[in-house]
């Protein structure tokens, strides 16, 4: 069954086609990848899709929900999370601050009842948090819970931002190169944590230059070479596919 | 008395001649904005800066009152560029506040020393076009009035004229477009800042020698320009100068109407009022954002 | 125990038993003032300190507080705790209007509008004579009563005072420890990653916002009621100045690093017996030289 459905989606720059009438599904409970090379439009693809960006034609539905249109508030609570090309955290807050910060998507209580610690709002952070250390336990994290996120090295930061999409538990995760600059040892624990996403109802849509990780874990891959699709399929068809090699080399 | 169409017509008259001050004093904001990204918290007090250079040209060193206008003019510009470099320039890659902060913090330090230099008594600055009036059909304008609005005039054409066709010109307009690219083309952003920075307080020390002969001078007068230029950028679309222009005429005229009309409250709040009316309706002013000439 | 917290203790009790040892009325008077400081300075702490958005309102809230409560004061007669709430509800309408229209846009507008609105209450004051009086002022003002007792001796507005900015303390606690305040922070360390993580950043900021307006606008009262006597000037801009001051050397972003900072900055210019246009050229300095050496102060 099709969880994101991208249809036609255009998207221009002063002269620059970033995205040309760009059409692609990604299956419910998969993990299906997105690669290409520098500049071929695959963050602008993501941007569009969660509301950073406004699209300038197509469509983006999750479900039967459009999503054109709506801020990246509104997609985030709409059940699709994202992370950034550039690693973000939130460097002042502790690492369970972040996490709790991250499951804040939609607000159980209203400001004001939060802001008087009222005791019904006490008893959900107290689940939060439980649930938060739960996760840290899982990634290892557990000895830097009360640390700064900003503290910590590149690679713990990666699976703290990894743990923070797993607190918002949504629909499905856009993972903008989850394991760019990471050591392989971390590689390996990463791809763990990704090919369990889907049992735990999480579907994964990737964008990586990291083609080895790729092809290891994605049911679905998709290719993408200024702004065009090229081609889409699983990842033996797509490794014997020409146009897949003309696009990474072409552009030397 | 309210229909009388001599009436409404001075009213015309009034909103325009003030209406074309607030112009000429917020384009140099409306130019900082457009092409550093930076609001000047200083812009006031560097109004009130160039009123009591003009004083101290004019009285102390008994300077006549064009010769020394000019020079107000160009020393504004000198202060301009070290603002630029003192507080803007080292400041580009912060966040914004910081530059908000360090102009607001200059503004203090201004408005503080002069204070402490000529003391709080109001002064007056005097110009051989006070005495002069028309009438026009039994409307009244005076000629400091036109003198303010033949420097807007002149200033706006001047300003066209730079950004057209000379090379810092088309440097500041490259930089109001796109920052980033212009490193990759060689323009210094550094210099243009300094530039635009000198050019806007050279700017408001023009307004600032036409208009202060028709007021009192005392230290806290850049407050009312302040907020009247800030009204002016909004209202026209931060970073715009054809905008302020526009957005300082029609404030000036609706002043003069809610003045004349109703009350000097209602004068005093229709800036806010209209200011914040553009932000709920408009956010980007009446003619957006860029540096349009 | 934690040598802070050693200190936080020893002020603490310094502050409940003051009155006990100091019988001088000029230091009482400043130590009252300096609470009243410690209410507002609560106020600008939660937008600057913990929003990371650079707020010239304080004043706003500070004058608006001031003249309703005077207003309800000399006009209806009513008890304190029912003036004072409504002063804070005046200062949450004004941070409506200002905070709505210009966070929405952005944080340009935001300072701009925040500046705008004060230098126009100031106006409104001046001018609406009918009500506020202009520059006359309004005098006589009356003590505040709580449920019919009046609180009238120096050593009763001591202990008012120190409660006051006690109250302010545990607000601001109150919000900072809250989810609210988590998001606070989120937004100002990175406003992206808050959106992506499904934070409204607009509604948080103007929450806060709001939250801060009923607290500058308590401290107006309460120093409208200690000063028997307001004018336009309460909307003037040296508190904003003063409060800069305070919050930024102090510690943005701190729970109780700006109290240290109310404590010196009413005490030291007291001491130093300095003009005011002095002070606030000093003021200006310290600021300049802030965001020139230590700019990362500025913004927690």
């Amino acid at each position: 069954m099709t969880l994101l459905a991208v249809r036609e989606l255009t998207k221009r720059y002063a002269g620059i086609t970033a995205l040309d009438a760009v059409s692609l599904e990604v299956r419910e409970g998969s993990i299906t990848g997105l690669i290409g090379p520098n500049g071929s439009g695959k963050s602008t693809l993501f941007d569009c899709v969660s509301g950073f960006q406004q699209r300038d034609a197509g469509t983006v539905s999750l479900g039967s929900r459009e999503l054109g249109g709506l801020s990246p508030v509104e997609v985030t609570r709409a059940g699709v999370r994202r992370t950034f090309q550039q690693l973000k955290v939130f460097a002042a807050l502790s690492v369970v601050d972040n996490l709790l910060v991250s499951a804040q998507a939609a607000p159980a209580y209203s400001a004001l009842a939060e802001a008087l610690h009222l005791p019904a709002t006490r008893r959900h952070e107290r689940r939060m948090r439980e649930r938060a250390h739960q996760i840290l336990d899982e990634l290892r994290l557990a000895p830097h819970a009360g640390a700064l996120a900003g503290a910590l090295s590149y690679g713990q930061k990666k699976l703290v931002e990894l743990g923070m999409a797993l607190m918002s538990e949504p629909k499905i995760l856009l993972l903008d190169e989850p394991v760019a600059g990471v050591n392989p040892a971390l590689i390996a624990e990463l791809r763990e944590q990704l090919v369990r996403m889907p049992r735990r109802g999480v579907t994964l849509f990737i964008v990586e230059h990291n083609l080895k990780l790729v092809f290891d874990i994605c049911d679905w891959i998709y290719v993408l070479d200024r702004g065009r699709l090229l081609a889409g399929g699983p990842p033996a068809e797509v490794a014997k596919d020409e146009r897949l090699m003309q696009a990474y080399l072409g552009h030397g | 008395m309210a229909t009388d169409p001599v009436f409404l017509a001075q009213l015309a008259a009034n909103g325009l001649s003030v209406g074309l001050g607030y112009a000429l004093a917020a384009i140099g904001l409306a130019l900082i904005f457009g092409i550093v990204g930076q609001v000047n918290f200083a812009h006031g007090e560097l109004y009130m800066l160039g009123a009591f250079l003009l004083y101290w040209a004019t009285q102390r060193l008994g300077l006549p009152y064009g010769a020394a206008g000019v020079l107000v003019v160009l020393a504004m510009g000198g202060v301009g560029a070290l603002l630029a470099q003192i507080v803007i320039v080292p400041n580009l890659q912060r966040s914004f506040e910081s530059v908000v902060l360090g102009t607001l913090a200059v503004g203090i330090i201004l408005q503080n020393a002069v204070r402490l230099i000529f003391g709080a008594t109001p002064l007056d600055v005097s110009s051989p076009f006070e005495q002069l009036s028309f009438d026009l059909g039994g409307v009244l304008v005076f000629g400091q009035r036109l003198l303010v609005g033949a420097a807007f005039v002149a200033a706006f054409a001047g300003l066209s004229a730079l950004l057209r066709y000379t090379e810092m010109g088309r440097a500041m307009r490259a930089t109001a477009q796109n920052p980033d690219a212009c490193l990759m083309v060689g323009i210094d952003t550094r210099r243009v800042t300094r530039w635009t920075t000198a050019l806007s307080a050279a700017l408001i020390g023009l307004a600032a020698v036409v208009i202060c002969p028709l007021f009192d001078l005392y230290p806290n007068m850049g407050t009312d320009v302040v907020i009247k230029s800030f009204a002016v950028v909004i209202i026209g679309g931060m970073g715009n100068v054809w905008g302020a222009a526009l957005a300082g005429i029609a404030l000036g005229l609706a002043e003069s109407y809610a003045g004349g009309l109703g009350n000097a409250t209602m004068r005093d709040a229709i800036a806010f009022v209209l200011m914040i009316a553009m932000l709920l309706a408009r956010p980007h002013g009446l003619l957006g954002r860029t540096v349009r000439v | 125990m934690s040598a802070r917290q050693a200190a936080g203790g020893v002020a603490l009790a310094i502050a409940l038993t003051l009155p006990l040892f100091v019988k001088s009325p000029y230091i009482l008077h400043i130590a009252i003032v300096t609470g009243i400081y410690m209410v507002l300075v609560q106020s600008l702490n939660i937008v600057l300190g913990y929003c990371g958005l650079l707020s010239l309102a304080s004043p706003a809230f500070f004058g608006m507080g001031a003249y309703v409560a005077t207003l309800l004061a000399l006009k209806l007669g009513w008890d304190s705790g029912v003036t004072l709430a409504l002063a804070a509800f005046a200062g949450i309408v004004t941070a409506v209007v200002i905070g709505f229209p210009s966070l929405r846009v952005s944080r340009h507008a935001f300072v701009i509008v925040t500046l705008a609105a004060t230098l126009l209450l100031q106006l409104v004051a001046l001018n609406w004579e009918d009500v506020t009086r202009g520059s006359l002022g309004l005098p006589d003002i009356p003590a505040p009563r709580f449920f019919g007792v009046a609180v009238t001796s120096r050593i009763a507005w001591y202990y008012f005072s120190a409660a006051a900015a006690l109250g302010a303390l545990a607000a601001t606690w109150l919000l900072v420890s809250s989810r609210i305040g988590r998001a606070m922070v989120a937004v100002r360390d990175n406003e992206q990653l808050a959106l992506a993580c499904g934070i409204d950043a607009f509604r948080t900021r103007l929450f806060a916002f709001c939250f801060s307006a009923a607290l500058g606008a308590i401290a107006g009262g309460i120093y409208a009621h200690f000063i028997t006597y307001i004018d336009p000037g309460v909307f003037g801009f040296s508190v904003t100045e003063t409060l800069l001051i305070m919050v930024i050397l102090g510690g943005p972003g701190t729970l109780l690093g700006p109290l240290a900072g109310a404590v010196i900055f009413t005490a030291l210019p007291e001491i130093l017996r300095l003009a005011p246009e002095m002070r606030s050229l000093i003021y200006g300095v310290i600021l300049l030289a802030v965001v020139l050496y230590h700019p990362r102060r500025v913004f927690a």
